[in-house]
């Protein structure tokens, strides 16, 4: 071997020691990226598509070429080209992550009520709209990348800007409509073609407002049954019965065996009616009823009952005026009865009489108190 | 350290045997996943020795080295294998530190280029290759011929088209004519350069430019850049030292190119893949270290390939043909085999018209300016 190749192959051994020395290449932090240079970053993948990701540590979004999944963080080492980094080593990173707790909510997009709506990147799976949520992640944009979270329970009670999910019985149907839940009325607007049905129990799942009173703003609404059905029912319970009307009212009757009106029923004094109505604070809702007209009553002179609703027929013996109001004798056989009308009702002595009322008492005598024109018909001419 | 050592060793290993084995391209390796070091070298040590077979056989491996065919060959029939192959190695190390020192300006340049630069630059080629020659009309046929061939090879379903039009068009004909007229005797010795080391530089210099060009032109080849320095000498040193030059020059600076753009200009940068500018310093230290080394070695191996060589001419070039037809069916099948036959026959056209064998770069220029202007 000569001299030349002893020294060219001691040359050689020089600049491997120096390729050596100059290979330990550190890479630099996205800061100092420049076209080509390698570069180190570490961030949760906030976007990935067809071996295009999009990294972020909060403050930077850089682009990596190679398909990463959504949501996992991840230490990236490669060449800055274009913008972006051409990874030659990707594995799990570790990031400061911000943290949010609050009740899980989709609507156009997922999102974290805390009441304030923060976006979240992606649905959270396995977890329910309304539950309570802690998040751990970065924002993309305006938007939250989630990477860690757990449930950590749901809302017992409404809170204001929260959702809120509850089972109760409508009371009053129609959108808005108002749920009796635990001993409290809540109002509750529906979407757009969607209605509650009284007498119907129901699952809602909304955002709330309380100012007051309780309104929740539905989203969903599952029937889940009927309510209740009792004998002696409270609010939101069911009751099952047939009795006669005593009283007509505006919108409803009053009936002999309901201590509260029943609203939603047509009928006159004396009908009987099959009905199935809903018990609310101040009255019932008849769901469907059945109505016997009061024409098949028996002549009830002989035998009135007080407070019930009754027909009487017979002649008047005697009339007169009392504080605005007629009071006529009428007699049936061997039995008499006051009946009280009126005084645009034009009776006279020897009239035949057949009048629908309720059965009261006039010092100790019993009367019929017949509320309205069409309650009495004179000499077979009824209005 | 030993790690890297032994990774250097490997591309040394690797890029002597592609080098000095006629017809076997370093792509055709690189497929292999080698490390990046590996790669690298293996890649610059095969432009260290590719130009030893085709000045022993006439047998290019690729374009790289069609231009120094007749030069080459010239040399070794004066039996100045043996300096040949210190030129080689000499001028292609002084490319390689040449490109090194020029770096902090291709770095400047680099991210400059246009397509329609290479584009201009590829249309000025295509006429001076044609009206640089006595024979214009011919040129300009053989210039057609080629870029027709070259058109339908790249329409076709193959593997590697290059491989059939190349070796079909440049190393087939060569080597049949060699077969048939083979040299008497050939004095195979190792000698020193009979040219000064600044002439080396001086040319080395002008090789190392055309092959930033090279490097920086996707429709620009180390060998088509070559062929404007073979203007600017009529020495046949000068001229393969430019050769030389240019090829490891192109490859150095590939490397750049690939760190600076992401650019991929040949078979091992795609392999490469990415490289960052932090790392180019080791990897061209790497280099200069393996070159070294191929300074010491190149020259034994090269004379002990060349005594064996023409000891059983005929042999040895019937038994390159062989391989180089089964090369080309391993890359292709029988339609490659066909491709090649049919070069084969149009590259026997271009000696006897006195058109310059580089005429049939037109199988690459005509389809990319056709291409690029439709």
């Amino acid at each position: 071997m000569r001299s030349v190749d002893i020294a060219l192959i001691s040359l050689s051994l020089v600049f491997l020691g120096l390729a050596y020395i100059a290979s330990d290449v550190e890479p630099a932090s996205i800061e100092e990226a420049g076209e080509g240079r390698l570069v180190e970053f570490t961030g949760v993948c906030a976007y990935s598509s067809d071996g295009f990701s999009i990294l972020t540590d909060g403050r930077f979004s850089v682009p990596v070429f190679s398909d990463l999944k959504v949501g996992k963080v991840y230490r990236v080492i490669g060449v800055y080209r274009g913008s972006g980094i051409k990874p030659r080593k990707v594995e799990d990173g570790k990031i400061e992550l911000e943290e949010y707790e609050g009740a899980y909510w989709v609507d156009y997009y997922p999102s974290l009520l805390t009441p304030k709506k923060i976006k979240l990147k992606f649905e959270l799976s396995g977890v329910h709209e309304g539950e309570l949520v802690r998040v751990k992640g970065v924002f993309f944009g305006s938007k939250l990348v989630p990477v860690e979270y757990h449930v950590i329970g749901n809302l017992t009670s409404p809170k204001d800007g929260y959702p809120f999910k509850f089972k109760g019985i409508v009371l009053y149907g129609g959108n808005p409509g108002i749920i009796f839940w635990k001993n409290r009325s809540v109002k509750v607007y529906l979407r757009d073609n969607q209605t509650l049905i009284p007498g119907r129990v129901v699952e809602v799942l909304g955002i709330t407002r309380v100012a007051g009173r309780i309104t929740v703003y539905a989203s969903v609404v599952k029937d889940v049954g009927s309510a209740n059905i009792s004998e002696k029912p409270r609010v939101g319970e069911i009751v099952e019965d047939e009795c006669r009307i005593v009283q007509k009212l505006e919108d409803g009757v009053k009936l002999e065996c309901l201590n509260l009106p029943l609203s939603n029923v047509m009928g006159r004094v004396g009908d009987k009616v099959k009905f199935r109505a809903l018990r609310r604070f101040s009255d019932y809702l008849c769901l469907n009823y059945t109505l016997f007209p009061r024409e098949n009553l028996g002549n009830m002179i002989c035998s009135p009952k007080v407070g019930k609703a009754g027909k009487v027929s017979g002649v008047v013996e005697n009339v007169k005026e009392v504080r605005g109001r007629i009071i006529a004798q009428v007699k049936h056989g061997n039995c008499r009865i006051l009946l009280k009308v009126k005084p645009d009702v034009k009776i006279g002595v020897g009239d035949k009489v057949e009048a629908f009322g309720v059965f009261s008492t006039y010092y100790k005598k019993p009367v019929l108190i017949v509320e309205e024109e069409e309650d009495i018909c004179l000499n077979s001419s009824c209005r | 350290m030993l790690e890297l050592f032994l990774q250097m060793i490997k591309g040394v290993a690797f890029g002597t045997l592609t080098g000095l084995t006629p017809g076997l391209h370093v792509n055709s390796l690189s497929r292999l996943s080698l490390p990046v070091p590996t790669l690298f070298v293996m890649g610059l040590v095969h432009t260290f020795l590719d130009s030893i077979p085709s000045a022993l056989f006439g047998v290019p491996d690729s374009d790289d080295t069609v231009p120094s065919l007749l030069p080459s060959h010239r040399i070794v029939l004066q039996g100045r294998f043996g300096e040949l192959v210190r030129l080689s190695v000499t001028a292609s190390t002084i490319a390689l530190i040449l490109a090194v020192l020029t770096y902090p300006l291709y770095s400047f340049v680099a991210p400059l280029y246009k397509f329609k630069v290479g584009l201009a630059f590829i249309m000025f080629l295509s006429l001076f290759l044609i009206f640089s020659q006595r024979n214009k009309v011919g040129a300009l046929f053989i210039f057609l011929l080629s870029g027709f061939l070259g058109y339908c090879a790249f329409n076709m379903p193959l593997r590697d088209p290059f491989y059939p039009l190349f070796t079909g068009l440049f190393a087939l004909p060569l080597l049949i004519e060699s077969y048939l007229n083979p040299p008497k005797e050939i004095k195979v010795e190792d000698s020193e350069l009979s040219i000064g080391i600044l002439r080396v530089l001086k040319f080395s210099a002008l090789g190392t430019f055309f092959g930033a060009l090279a490097s920086l032109l996707p429709t620009l080849t180390a060998g088509q850049a070559s062929l404007l320095g073979s203007k600017l000498t009529k020495d046949d040193l000068d001229y393969l030292t430019i050769i030389y030059s240019t090829n490891t020059a192109a490859y150095a600076f590939s490397l750049a190119n690939l760190a600076l753009t992401g650019k991929t200009r040949n078979g091992v940068m795609v392999a490469i893949g990415e490289v960052s500018t932090s790392e180019l310093l080791y990897l061209y230290l790497l280099g200069i270290s393996a070159a070294l080394i191929i300074m010491a070695f190149a020259p034994r191996i090269a004379i002990l390939m060349g005594k064996v060589a023409f000891r059983f001419y005929r042999k040895v070039i019937m038994a390159i043909i062989l391989f180089l037809f089964v090369l080309g069916y391993l890359y292709n099948g029988l339609p490659g085999v066909f491709l090649m036959l049919s070069s084969m026959f149009l590259g026997f056209l271009a000696p006897r018209w006195q058109v310059f064998r580089v005429t049939y770069m037109g199988v690459l220029m005509l389809p990319v300016l056709v291409e690029s202007i439709i």
